[in-house]
C-alpha cells in the first residue's frame, strides 16, 4: 500500500515537471519559477557581493604604483569625456531645435536604471545572467544594456531579481542595421559567446569592421543600440552572406547594467497589435 | 528537520553554484552542486522524502541557471527516487559503493536530461559525452568526499557526547 502512495506521488511530481517544461517550450515562464529565482537569487547575490569583497580586499594590497598610474590615466579620460559631453549637448539642442521646427517625433527609448550583476551563466544550456534592480521591480522583455552596447532582454522577472537572456544565447534574436548602409537584418546568438547577422543578400555592401546596431523594429529594442561589428563576411551557400560579429559587450567583465524602461512600442500600438494576433 | 535540512543544503547549493560560475565560468556543466545534494539526501532511505528533495533541487538549479524550468526537476526526481529504492534494497554502504551510487546517479540525470532535450526542443543536438563522463566523475568523487566528511564529523560528535556524559557522570559521583 505505501508502495502505490510513493509511486503515486512521483507520478504526480513527474507529469507537473512535464508540465512546466512544455509551457516552458511555449516561451513563457511560469509563477514558480519566478518563485524560485526570488528565494534563491539573494543567496547568490550575497555570495557574488562577498567574493567582490574578499577579492577587492586582495586588490588593494598590490600594486599601489599601478593604482595611480591607472587614476592617472581614468582622469585623462574623464576630461576627454567631458568636453565630448558638451560637444554633444550642443548637438542635442540643435537636433531638437531642428525636430521642433520640422515637427518631427523621434521614439522614445525610456530611462535606464542601474542594476547589479549576481553572475553570468554561459555554461549552462541557454546563455543567461541574473541581475539585481534595487529602484525598480523589471518586466519581461525589458532590454538590458550597458555603455558599450546590448546584453540582452528580461525574460523571468522575480520581484527585484531578474533572469535575462543573453544575445548570444542561440535562442535570442534582435533586429538589426549596418550603420553606415542602413541595409537591415537579424542578428542571432550562436550559443558560443558570437553573433551573426542573418539575411544580408549577396549584393549587400557589408565590410569587415562596420559597426551593427538595434535596428528598432522588433518591438523589444530601440533603435541605435550597439551590438557589435563584422568580423567576418563570407558568401553563403544560398542568397544571403555568412556574417560573424564580434560582439560590443565583454560579457565576461558584467558588473553593472542598465535596464531600459520605456516601451519601444506605445500601449495602444502593442494592445492593437495582441487583438490582430488573436 | 528534514525540511530544516533541505533548505540550507539548498542555499548552500545555491553558494557553491555562485562561486563555480563566478570563478569557472562552465563549471555547472560538469558539476551539479544540487544533484550531490539530491543523492545526499537519498542515502537516508526515504523514498518519497528523496522524491520531493529531488524535485525541490532540480527546480532550484533550474531556476538559478539557464536551464528549462522543470528539466533538472524532473530529472533529479527520477534520480532521487530510484537512489532511495536502491538503498532500500541493498543497503549501500562504504565509500566505494555510496561514490558508485553517486556516478551512477549523476549518468542517470545526465541520460534523462538529454533524452527531455531531444525530444522537447532540439532534436539535432547529441548530449556531449566528454562532458557527461567529466559530470559523472566529479558528482562520483565530490559525493563520496561529502560522504565520508558527514561520516567522520558524526562519528566524531558521537565520540565528544560519550566524553562528555562520561565527564558529567563522574563529576556528579
Amino acid at each position: 500500500m505505501r508502495d502505490f502512495w510513493v509511486n503515486a506521488l512521483l507520478v504526480l511530481l513527474l507529469l507537473g515537471q512535464l508540465v512546466l517544461l512544455t509551457s516552458q517550450v511555449e516561451g513563457d515562464d511560469s509563477v514558480l519559477e519566478r518563485a524560485t529565482l526570488a528565494t534563491l537569487a539573494p543567496i547568490s547575490h550575497w555570495t557574488s557581493t562577498t567574493l567582490d569583497r574578499v577579492g577587492g580586499v586582495g586588490r588593494s594590497f598590490r600594486g599601489a604604483r599601478a593604482l595611480r598610474v591607472a587614476n592617472a590615466e581614468l582622469e585623462a579620460e574623464v576630461d576627454r569625456l567631458r568636453h565630448e559631453l558638451v560637444r554633444l549637448h550642443g548637438v542635442e539642442e540643435e537636433l531638437e531645435r531642428l525636430s521642433r521646427i520640422s515637427g518631427y517625433q523621434g521614439a522614445a527609448s525610456g530611462e535606464g536604471v542601474v542594476a547589479d550583476v549576481v553572475f553570468v551563466d554561459d555554461g549552462s544550456w541557454l546563455r543567461t545572467l541574473v541581475l539585481y534592480a534595487g529602484r525598480i521591480v523589471p518586466r519581461r522583455n525589458q532590454p538590458v544594456v550597458t555603455p558599450e552596447g546590448l546584453v540582452g532582454r528580461v525574460i523571468t522577472p522575480a520581484g527585484h531579481y531578474s533572469k535575462v537572456q543573453l544575445i548570444t544565447d542561440s535562442t535570442s534574436s534582435a533586429s538589426a542595421m549596418i550603420e553606415r548602409t542602413r541595409r537591415k537584418g537579424l542578428v542571432q546568438g550562436d550559443g558560443e559567446g558570437g553573433l551573426e547577422l542573418r539575411f544580408i543578400p549577396l549584393r549587400a555592401d557589408v565590410r569587415v569592421g562596420d559597426r551593427i546596431v538595434t535596428a528598432g523594429i522588433d518591438g523589444v529594442y530601440p533603435r541605435g543600440i550597439p551590438i557589435g561589428r563584422v568580423s567576418k563576411v563570407a558568401p553563403g551557400g544560398g542568397l544571403f552572406h555568412v556574417i560573424e560579429l564580434a560582439p560590443a559587450v565583454d560579457f565576461g567583465l558584467l558588473d553593472q547594467v542598465y535596464v531600459l524602461t520605456g516601451d519601444v512600442l506605445p500601449a495602444d500600438v502593442k494592445e492593437e497589435l495582441v487583438d490582430e494576433s488573436g | 528537520m528534514r525540511v530544516a535540512k533541505l533548505l540550507v543544503g539548498l542555499a548552500v547549493s545555491a553558494a557553491i553554484y555562485t562561486v563555480g560560475v563566478a570563478w569557472f565560468g562552465r563549471l555547472p556543466r560538469w558539476l551539479d552542486p544540487f544533484l550531490i545534494l539530491t543523492l545526499y539526501i537519498s542515502l537516508e532511505r526515504e523514498r518519497p522524502w528523496s522524491t520531493i528533495s529531488g524535485s525541490a533541487t532540480g527546480l532550484a538549479f533550474d531556476a538559478l541557471s539557464g536551464s528549462l524550468y522543470g528539466l533538472h526537476g524532473f530529472a533529479n526526481t527520477v534520480v532521487g527516487y530510484a537512489a532511495a529504492t536502491v538503498q532500500q534494497r541493498f543497503v549501500i554502504q562504504g565509500p566505494f559503493l555510496v561514490g558508485l551510487l553517486f556516478v551512477v546517479g549523476a549518468a542517470v540525470q545526465q541520460a534523462v536530461v538529454a533524452a527531455l532535450q531531444f525530444l522537447l526542443v532540439r532534436g539535432d543536438e547529441m548530449p556531449d559525452p566528454v562532458g557527461m563522463l567529466l559530470t559523472m566523475a566529479a558528482t562520483g568523487l565530490l559525493g563520496t568526499l561529502l560522504y565520508l566528511g558527514t561520516a567522520r564529523f558524526l562519528d566524531w560528535e558521537q565520540h565528544w557526547r560519550e566524553q562528555r556524559r562520561r565527564r558529567l557522570t563522574i563529576d556528579t559521583r
